[in-house]
């Protein structure tokens, strides 16, 4: 004799038609005397319907983009975790991330973009001691990018700070490379498109972090360059030549690669002042 | 997906193959997403539960030795993962007073998706669960688990899968009556 019990616990398995034959008979006779099991039965077959039909999983709240970029995601972490294990400058990482399983095109290319880092190194020092304190007197209004002068700089935006770096070498290189030869070797598109990946979803994690007014310009920049490398990772095999010249066009008509130097040099000159009120402060 | 195709992807990806690690993420996404939330209750949370899960498996998965299926070892670490989010959060709550009624943004999410009242309301039921059963309605009920795996996943016993299941249904249909009748 079965108790009610452990009839009622096997009920969901009864419905689902996965009880042995044995424990089925058991069941069925049970039932046939028990008017307490029948009404559980009748219930549990409710919910059952009831909760099948409507419940949705929760995973279906997320789009399929959300899910195309998941593994990226989980990639990026690994590789961040690595990274963290083993300090290393941005450009290390990024001349890695191009150099990996590359063909001998990387090496030329990533050689340009050296060249080219370099020479926007050399240009920002340069840009960088007549402007400063022009930069600075325009420091309460529009002109420059998320100001709020004396404040020390938060965690989101060092994070977006070396999002913007990393962003504006693959876009340096897309510019200065000429299209046709860009498309032609689809290993490098294919690892520009995974880079462009793994900072969408910075892009994404640095906007949802940039809540405060003061950040609004810094927020709005780092969302067009979302746009931009959302772009590039979505440039399709066949019409790429298109797709790469609406990434430059796009890069040069809002002006992106000023912007972000504008950025750099706004929070060059942000350190340093802060640097010295610290200086001062010690005195 | 052939369970032979599995196989061969774990083997590739404990070889070191990133594609095939990357098509093993690909193929568990969801449910492990689904079963994070289960725990957890909330999106950001299982999102981030969902992506440590996989960083443990990508350094776990050469000690694995398939004694134990993958799913059911993949569950497992969801589970574990989820549950020290929880102990987490738990902590956190503790020093921190909400900012917000968690229902009531969930339900305003759902009703900006054009989700029928029904189904926000049964989703409620869902959520007001207590963790366990909550997880095991969905591993057993949404996800189609044996009651086998779902005890393997949750280490406990096949009585108390059952004993779950069965409580959270009843509990989830007596909830949705009460929500009906505007009573909560």
């Amino acid at each position: 004799m079965r108790t009610h019990r452990t009839v009622q616990k096997n009920l969901y398995a009864l419905l689902r038609d996965e009880l042995s034959a044995k424990d089925r008979q058991a069941i069925e006779k049970h039932m046939t005397s028990c008017a307490r099991c029948g009404r559980e039965l009748q219930s549990m077959r409710e919910a059952m319907d009831l909760f099948g039909q409507k419940l949705r999983k929760p995973s279906e709240y997320r789009n399929e983009l959300y899910w195309q970029l998941f593994a990226e995601k989980v990639e990026g972490r690994i590789r961040l975790e690595s990274t963290e294990a083993e300090p290393q400058s941005f450009v290390g990482r990024l001349v890695d991330l191009l150099v990996e399983n590359q063909k001998p095109f990387s090496f030329g290319f990533v050689s340009a973009l050296s060249l080219g880092v370099v020479a926007l190194a050399v240009w920002s020092l340069w840009i960088k001691t007549p402007k400063l304190d022009h930069v600075a007197s325009h420091s309460g209004s529009a002109g420059a990018i998320g100001l709020h002068v004396n404040a020390q700089e938060t965690a989101v935006e060092m994070r977006a700070g070396d999002y913007l770096e990393q962003s504006k070498i693959l876009l340096i290189g897309i510019m200065n490379t000429d299209t046709k030869s860009l498309v032609e070797s689809k290993s490098f598109l294919d690892r520009q498109r995974e880079i462009s990946r793994i900072l969408v979803r910075e892009s994404q994690e640095i906007s949802s972090g940039l809540t405060d007014p003061s950040q609004q310009r810094l927020r709005e920049l780092v969302g067009d360059l979302g746009l931009i490398l959302i772009q590039i990772a979505n440039l399709e095999s066949t019409h790429c030549i298109q797709g790469v010249d609406i990434v430059k066009d796009g890069v040069e008509r809002n002006g992106i690669l000023f912007k972000v130097n504008l950025e750099e040099i706004r929070r060059a000159t942000q350190r340093s002042r802060n640097k010295g009120t610290e200086k001062q402060s010690t005195i | 997906m052939s369970a032979d195709r599995e196989r061969q992807l774990i083997l590739d990806a404990q070889g070191g193959s990133h594609t095939a690690f990357r098509e093993l993420v690909e193929l568990h996404m969801r449910q492990v997403y689904d079963l994070a939330y289960g725990f957890v209750d909330d999106h950001d949370d299982a999102e981030d539960v969902a992506q440590e899960v996989f960083v443990k498996v990508y350094h776990a998965l050469k000690s694995f030795r398939r004694e134990s299926g993958f799913s059911t070892w993949l569950y497992r670490i969801t589970s574990n993962c989820a549950l020290d989010r929880l102990k987490q959060r738990k902590r956190s709550v503790a020093r921190f007073v909400p900012m917000e009624d968690s229902h009531a943004t969930r339900v305003a999410v759902h009703q900006a998706a054009n989700q029928s009242e029904e189904n926000i309301l049964i989703e409620r039921s869902l959520h007001e669960l207590p963790t366990l059963q909550r997880a095991v309605v969905i591993l057993r009920h949404m996800d189609g688990f044996s009651t086998k795996q779902v005890s393997d996943i949750l280490k406990c016993s096949e009585g108390t899968v059952k004993t779950h299941l069965h409580r959270g249904l009843k509990k989830m249909r007596k909830k949705l009556e009460h929500l009906k009748d505007g009573t909560v």
